[in-house]
């Protein structure tokens, strides 16, 4: 049973919501694409139990996230605030996580050989560039083995070889990973992944990553519409065969472009 | 129940820069200007006091007023680490008490273990430099009458800053107000500076039982002299006392009530997001 929101609202402030009702389910094997600011790490947030459920109800393999208690082996992300604990070395968060956890220590480590990143297991997450960071962080989370894997934008600051290396990482665990982004080019590479869109704390989709593709982007609701997104006050149109090619936007941060076009 | 967590909270501390700096480091240097004004304390007393026994429980009495309030200083030092670190870890805690084997009872328990083995290293380091200064200065030894009641006082001292530690992270969280966080994590010592050092020179009376840190100090006094727990100005030469089963009163109560208090918000706090939380040392 996958992870299932139902109109759920989320967020920090009384009634200064960051997920807007939003109503969907997550598999292994789904990316989350949208612009910065849209929800995607919030929604990670709220399954992890750290953003609260203002409304709603977001079930975790059929449980409520608010019921959940003791559940090792079943989330695990590479977002930071999970992994500050205590300032510790890199190396002493992996064995206290596994330990609590669950997860494979030796899987960890081949992670870290695969980046050449041997230097960073001595040092704490904060002494570390961004790209060892991230490095760091997305070892730590896979190393967990969870049933869900939730990655938040696992390429951010990895310079090209390291990023050929995590897409080949999560490509091999992708019955275990759900992803966010809001870069698009990776989306040729992950055929069978399902796509949902979130933009300003909505979720729209599924759409399957490879159909995306051939989408464009035209402002307003057009009649032949797959997909019609609200940005703020606007609304743009996902099509087939016309419109701002998808492809051609290497972030969906320039979703916001179209209206300037 | 896993004890790594434990066992990293030691390591933390022991290497942590603000703990030998402030803690520790700072403190001895306190514990020097009280042997180096020893010379002076003589000259004062000896003229009031003629009878050898009488001045070595004047010395006794000097340097167990120094060991307890610098002591107390030293930990409430440690509780401002203390206080930043629970802060911190707040978001992490929530997501392994939900993911993890670790339970909120077992983070809490080791967290309060960690924090009291702190408290008996540094208390131990500012006792072993006050009996070695001290018992130089005086040209006496300078034992504490009863090492085990100084040490039961150390442990409950200890309860009580982590007690108030986590209450005042979890205040920041409850009010939502993590700017606020620097100012309150150093409440612990910002009060105990205040109202310990008034103490010594001023007649603060019954503040000095129903302030924990005061009657943690004057308890720290009781044992180390034998004598009973002053509540007068402790530099005095004759100060007036009270029994010790008052402060022990007040220590216990305030102990459960920063407890219940840190419960409650426990359970009240829903989190603040990532940008809103100190990244410093993570």
């Amino acid at each position: 049973m996958p992870i299932e929101f139902r109109d759920v609202y989320a967020g920090y402030r009384r009634r200064e919501y960051v997920l807007k009702g939003v109503t969907c389910e997550l598999a292994p094997g789904t990316l989350l694409l949208g612009p910065n600011g849209a929800g995607k790490t919030t929604m990670f947030r709220t399954i992890l139990g750290l953003t609260p459920v203002a409304k709603g109800t977001l079930l975790i393999d059929g449980k409520s996230v608010d019921e959940i208690s003791g559940a090792c082996g079943v989330a695990s992300a590479n977002l930071g605030e999970v992994w500050r604990i205590l300032p510790a070395t890199v190396d002493d968060l992996a064995k206290l996580y596994i330990d609590a956890v669950g997860g494979d220590y030796d899987l960890f480590r081949s992670i870290i050989e695969t980046f050449k990143a041997d230097r960073l297991l001595g040092k704490k997450l904060s002494r570390l560039s961004a790209g060892e960071r991230r490095i760091a962080l997305n070892a730590l989370a896979l190393s967990l083995r969870t049933r869900y894997v939730l990655l938040d934008e696992p390429f951010e600051n990895l310079d090209p070889r390291a990023r050929a290396a995590m897409l080949k990482l999560v490509l091999e665990n992708s019955s275990r990973i759900i992803m966010n982004t809001h870069a698009t080019w990776l989306l040729d590479k992950l055929s069978g992944w399902r796509v949902l869109l979130v933009v300003g704390g909505k979720v729209f989709g599924p759409i399957e990553a490879a159909k995306l593709l051939n989408l464009g982007i035209v402002e307003g609701v057009a009649e032949d519409a797959l997909l019609v997104l609200n940005l703020d006050d606007r609304k743009v149109s996902l099509v087939e065969g016309r419109g701002t090619p998808l492809s051609r936007m290497d972030s969906l941060d320039r979703l916001y472009e179209v209206f300037l076009t | 129940m896993t004890w790594r967590y434990l066992r990293l909270c030691l390591k933390y501390y022991i290497l942590s820069p603000p703990i030998w700096g402030w803690a520790i480091g700072f403190m001895m240097f306190w514990l020097l200007l009280g042997y180096i004004d020893i010379g002076s304390f003589i000259k004062n007393v000896s003229k009031y006091i003629p009878s050898r026994e009488a001045l070595t429980d004047a010395a006794l009495a000097y340097t167990a007023a120094w060991f307890g309030s610098v002591a107390i200083v030293a930990l409430s030092s440690a509780s401002v680490s203390l206080c930043k670190r629970l802060f911190a870890a707040s978001m992490s805690i929530r997501y392994l008490t939900k993911y993890s084997k670790l339970r909120a009872h077992s983070i809490y328990l080791q967290n309060v273990v960690g924090f009291l083995v702190l408290c008996l290293f540094i208390s131990s380091i500012m006792l072993a430099t006050t009996v070695t200064l001290y018992s130089k200065g005086f040209s006496i030894p300078m034992i504490p009458k009863n090492v085990w009641g100084l040490y039961l006082t150390i442990i409950a001292t200890g309860l009580l800053y982590y007690s108030f530690s986590e209450t005042l992270s979890n205040l920041v969280l409850v009010l939502r107000k993590p700017k606020a966080e620097t100012l309150i994590s150093y409440l612990p010592l910002i009060l105990s500076i205040g109202l310990i050092y008034s103490a010594i020179n001023v007649d603060l009376g019954y503040v000095n039982i129903v302030s924990p840190f005061n009657a943690a100090t004057i308890l720290m006094i009781h044992y180390y002299t034998g004598k009973n727990p002053p509540i007068s100005a402790y530099a005095s030469l004759n100060p007036r006392t009270v029994s010790p089963v008052l402060p022990w009163i007040s220590l216990i109560a305030w102990i459960i009530a920063f407890s219940l208090a840190s419960i409650a918000m426990i359970k009240k706090q829903r989190g603040v997001s990532i940008e809103e939380l100190a990244t410093e040392s993570y």
